[in-house]
């Protein structure tokens, strides 16, 4: 990556969270209003679920990366790097189910599973990108 | 505040209510909103085009909204994600009237100071701007137009080629024509947002000419079909689509001293392509959106210098501008739009 491509990231990253968390979140949020009752509907992970837990935890290091973000801080960088952190734990829970399910060889090769790997890669690649622009949290 | 104006006499107490309004631009929209209400358009297609966005399965007449996909794509994410239809509907476009006014907050911020801020967004919002967003919930109008804010937020080339190619998705034929607005009243750098329409354009010829089960009518087709009937209400009335282009903004156009040659090019280009489209004061306030921009910025300037705007020798102050913002028509065929679904029908 160039500097001008960095500091472009860096400069437009908090905005492309908050579209990724408007993608996200109304799905995450009709499923736990399914699962209190808010909402009628049948079919949805419940709360206890790895995959819903993993869900809720991801966009809330997200939601709390945010302000941060905004002004550079180090702290920032490193919550959204923990909610690809979960977001890999909860790709490892997904392998698990569907292998005992479909085998490994088309668990490995379903849209699922591919689609997270290459969205983790290319996160894991930007964010190792653009650390240095982030810069040390204020004392 | 209210201790200050309990304490004040009746006539002070409303001039402080007034100016205590006119500070907060969002208090004046939010009583617009509730004034004329919100109007849901397009949900049948909706519903029918976010559940399979490559088949074509709407008829003759509104396959014109291939050519605005964007919506339809982000319901159809939504709904493959386990949420109900009528839920996608409202979350989608809900989303983009939040965006909208976020884009709107942005853009002030860029171009105005602090202290003119809320000025400039009740006589932006004195154009029929707010019941475009209000009065056609269902349609990815915001997006456009929030997409265009942003542009008039950013130099960065990439950032820029990005909205515009959001602006194509939301709007193939008025993210076009708000574009070359913009670039006949504005003259910026125009590589970017040349190459983010190319490439919005290329991606919906690529959907529309080879994703989809079989080719949707145009809307140029539509429009053709339509033009001897939309002519005949045009020259039956023309007075009134006149009124209805930039309603109560009028009296910022009128009360300027000058007004540039290629603001009056848009307003004809703006007022003949509106006049061949049912919606007319939708479409002509969002193709004339730049002509309304450049305005804003010459009435903020001459009412901070005046107090106020100048009508027949008589000052109309500043404080009590947001009231023009209540005062709003809505023209949509021979139909007169009025507050929450009162409408009137004019004849031919």
């Amino acid at each position: 990556m160039t500097d001008a491509a960095r500091e472009w990231v860096t400069r437009n990253l908090p905005w492309a969270v908050v579209v990724l968390l408007a993608l996200w979140m109304p799905p995450v949020l009709y499923a736990l209003a399914v699962d209190v009752g808010v909402v009628k509907g049948t079919g949805y992970p419940a709360l206890i679920d790895p995959m819903m837990v993993t869900a809720v935890s991801e966009l809330s290091l997200m939601i709390a990366a945010l302000p941060r973000l905004l002004n550079r801080e180090a702290a920032g960088w490193h919550l959204l790097l923990w909610s690809r952190v979960v977001v890999l734990a909860q790709t490892v829970w997904l392998i698990f189910v569907y292998t005992r399910l479909d085998g490994l060889a088309a668990t490995l090769r379903s849209r699922a599973v591919v689609e997270a790997a290459i969205g983790l890669a290319v996160a894991a690649y930007v964010l190792m990108q653009i650390r240095p622009l982030y810069q040390r949290d204020r004392a | 505040m209210l201790n200050r104006l309990s304490r004040s006499n009746p006539p002070g107490r409303l001039v402080e209510l007034l100016a205590c309004i006119s500070q907060r631009w969002w208090l004046a929209a939010s009583l617009v909103a509730a004034a004329y209400g919100v109007r849901t358009t397009d949900l049948d297609e909706f519903r029918k085009l976010s559940a399979a966005p490559f088949v074509m399965n709407l008829a003759p007449q509104y396959q014109f909204l291939y050519g605005s996909p964007l919506t339809f794509f982000l319901g159809s994410y939504y709904r493959h994600h386990g949420i109900d239809e009528l839920t996608a509907f409202f979350l989608v476009h809900g989303l983009g009237v939040v965006l909208f006014f976020v884009a709107l907050r942005a853009a002030l911020h860029r171009v105005y100071r602090e202290e003119d801020r809320s000025l400039a967004a009740i006589v932006m919002l004195s154009s029929p701007l707010l019941l475009v967003v209000l009065f056609w919930f269902g349609k990815a109008d915001p997006y456009l137009l929030a997409a265009f804010f942003l542009l008039k937020t950013t130099d960065a080339p990439f950032t820029r080629v990005i909205l515009s190619a959001i602006m194509v998705a939301a709007h193939r034929e008025l993210a076009a024509a708000v574009l070359l607005a913009d670039l006949c009243l504005d003259a910026r750098p125009w590589r970017a947002v040349a190459l983010g329409v190319a490439l919005g354009e290329s991606a919906l010829f690529v959907y529309t000419n080879f994703m989809l089960s079989s080719a949707p009518a145009s809307r140029g087709a539509y429009a053709a079909g339509n033009a001897v009937g939309l002519w005949q209400i045009f020259r039956a009335h023309p007075l009134l689509h006149l009124i209805a282009t930039f309603g109560p903004f009028w009296i910022y156009v009128l009360t300027r001293r000058s007004f540039r040659l290629s603001q009056a090019g848009v307003f004809a280009a703006a007022l003949v392509l509106a006049a061949g489209t049912y919606d007319f004061t939708r479409v002509f306030t969002i193709v004339s959106i730049p002509v309304v921009f450049g305005i804003t910025r010459d009435a903020v300037e001459d009412i901070n210098r005046t107090g106020g705007i100048m009508v027949a020798r008589r000052r109309f102050p500043a404080e009590a501008l947001w009231v023009l913002m209540l005062i709003q028509v809505h023209l949509v065929g021979t139909k007169l739009l009025w507050a929450h679904g009162l409408d009137l029908t004019v004849g031919l």
